[in-house]
C-alpha cells in the first residue's frame, strides 16, 4: 500500500505502509492494505503510519484535510503537513 | 551622416537602456525562480484535490449541492480577468485582453439576455478593458505581486456568495497558464458552476463517504473552488515573470546590436572627419608651395 502527504508546501510518498490512522471527522479510523474506496474529511490531529518493516511515522495535521483511499493509495491532502516522528 | 556628437549622446542612451533592461531581467530571472518553486509544488498538491473533487462528481451520490451544474437561466457572467501590475511583459497583457473580449463575445452570443461584466485581478487588465469600454464591477490588484491564500479567500467566498444569492449564475477564469519561461498559454476555465469533467473514468465501485455525501461535498466544494483559483493566480505570476524575463532578454539583445551599429557609425564618422581635415591641410599645403 502507497501513502501519500499532499500540501502546498511539502510532499511526502510512503511506499510500503501497513497501516495508516486517521483523525477522521467520524472519528480516528485505521486503514490496511486493500480497503474499500473511500473519501472522508479530517479534523486536525496527528497521523499514524506503520511501515511492513516496522517503522513508524507520525505527521501532524493542524488544519485537517480529506483523506482518499483508492486503488491500493491513501492520499491525504492537506493545507498543512509535519513529520513530528 | 549624422555629426560626431550626435552620435555619441545616441550611443550612451542607448547604453544605459541596456544596463536597464538586462538589470531588469536578472530581477525577473529571481522572481521567476522563486514564483517556478512555489507553482511547482503547489502543482501536485492541486491536481490531488481536482481529482478527489472529480472523482465524487461522478460517484452519483453527490446530486444536491447548490454550486454544481448549470443552471437553467443564466443571467449574469462574471468574467475573470487575471493579468498583471506592471508592464515590460511583452504581449502578455495584450493577449489576455484579447482573450478575455473574445469570452466576452462568445457569452454574448451564447446568452443573447444575459448582463456580463468584469472582475479585474491586475491593472494592466483593467486598463484594457476599459479601453475597449466593457464594464468592471470590481478589481483587486493585491493578489498579483504578492499571492497569499488569505486573500483569494475573500474573493472567492464573495463569488460562493453571490452564485449562491443569485447574483451571478456563471464565473469564467481567464489567465496565463505557465508552460516555460518564453511561452505561456491563454486559459479559460469555468470556475462556478463546478461541472463534471467529459472526460474521466467512471469508478466501477461506489466510495463510501464520510461523515456523509452532504457534509463531505460541502467541506470540499468551496476548498476545491479556493486552490483552483489560487493555482490560476500562481500559474498567472509565474508566467508574468517568464514574458518580462523573455522580453527584457530580447530589448537588451536589441540594445546591444544597436550600440554595435552606432559604434561602427561613429567611427565611419570619425574617420571620415579626419580624412576631411587631412585633405584640407594637404590642399592647403599644395597651395602655398605654387
Amino acid at each position: 500500500m502507497i501513502c501519500q502527504l499532499v500540501s502546498p508546501e511539502k510532499n511526502f510518498q510512503l511506499d510500503d505502509v501497513y497501516y495508516v490512522q486517521v483523525p477522521g471527522t467520524k472519528g480516528s479510523f485505521g486503514v490496511l492494505q486493500k480497503h474499500a474506496p473511500l473519501a472522508s474529511t479530517l479534523e486536525p490531529g496527528i497521523i499514524k503510519v506503520v511501515q511492513t518493516q516496522g517503522g513508524e511515522l507520525l505527521f501532524n495535521i493542524p488544519q485537517g484535510g480529506f483523506i482518499k483511499i483508492l486503488d491500493d493509495t491513501v492520499t491525504i491532502i492537506t493545507e498543512e503537513v509535519e513529520q513530528t516522528f | 551622416m549624422a555629426n560626431l556628437k550626435e552620435i555619441r549622446t545616441r550611443i550612451a542612451s542607448v547604453n544605459s537602456t541596456k544596463k536597464i533592461t538586462s538589470a531588469m531581467k536578472m530581477v525577473s530571472a529571481a522572481k521567476l525562480k522563486k514564483a517556478q518553486n512555489s507553482l511547482f509544488k503547489f502543482r501536485p498538491f492541486y491536481e490531488n484535490i481536482e481529482g478527489l473533487t472529480n472523482h465524487f462528481l461522478d460517484s452519483g451520490k453527490i446530486k444536491s449541492a447548490s454550486c454544481i451544474g448549470f443552471r437553467k437561466d443564466i443571467r449574469n457572467i462574471y468574467i475573470v480577468l487575471i493579468s498583471s501590475n506592471n508592464s515590460m511583459c511583452g504581449a502578455f497583457n495584450a493577449n489576455i485582453v484579447k482573450k478575455a473580449v473574445d469570452v466576452y463575445n462568445k457569452n454574448k452570443r451564447g446568452y443573447s439576455k444575459a448582463t456580463i461584466s468584469f472582475i479585474c485581478i491586475g491593472k494592466r487588465g483593467e486598463e484594457g478593458i476599459l479601453r475597449n469600454g466593457l464594464p468592471i464591477v470590481k478589481s483587486s490588484h493585491i493578489l498579483i505581486d504578492k499571492p497569499s491564500v488569505t486573500e483569494a479567500k475573500v474573493l472567492v467566498n464573495s463569488f460562493i456568495d453571490d452564485y449562491k444569492s443569485g447574483k451571478v449564475d456563471k464565473v469564467e477564469l481567464v489567465f496565463n497558464k505557465f508552460k516555460n519561461t518564453a511561452t505561456q498559454e491563454q486559459t479559460v476555465e469555468t470556475l462556478l458552476p463546478v461541472v463534471k469533467p467529459l472526460l474521466s473514468k467512471k469508478s466501477n465501485i461506489e466510495p463510501i463517504i464520510e461523515p456523509d455525501p452532504y457534509h463531505f461535498i460541502n467541506r470540499l466544494l468551496p476548498y476545491y473552488i479556493l486552490n483552483r483559483f489560487y493555482a490560476s493566480i500562481l500559474e498567472s505570476s509565474t508566467s508574468e515573470h517568464g514574458a518580462r524575463m523573455t522580453a527584457m532578454h530580447q530589448a537588451t539583445e536589441n540594445a546591444s546590436s544597436l550600440y554595435s551599429d552606432l559604434v561602427i557609425d561613429y567611427n565611419k564618422a570619425r574617420q571620415a572627419a579626419i580624412t576631411n581635415e587631412i585633405t584640407e591641410i594637404v590642399s592647403g599645403a599644395d597651395a602655398l608651395k605654387q
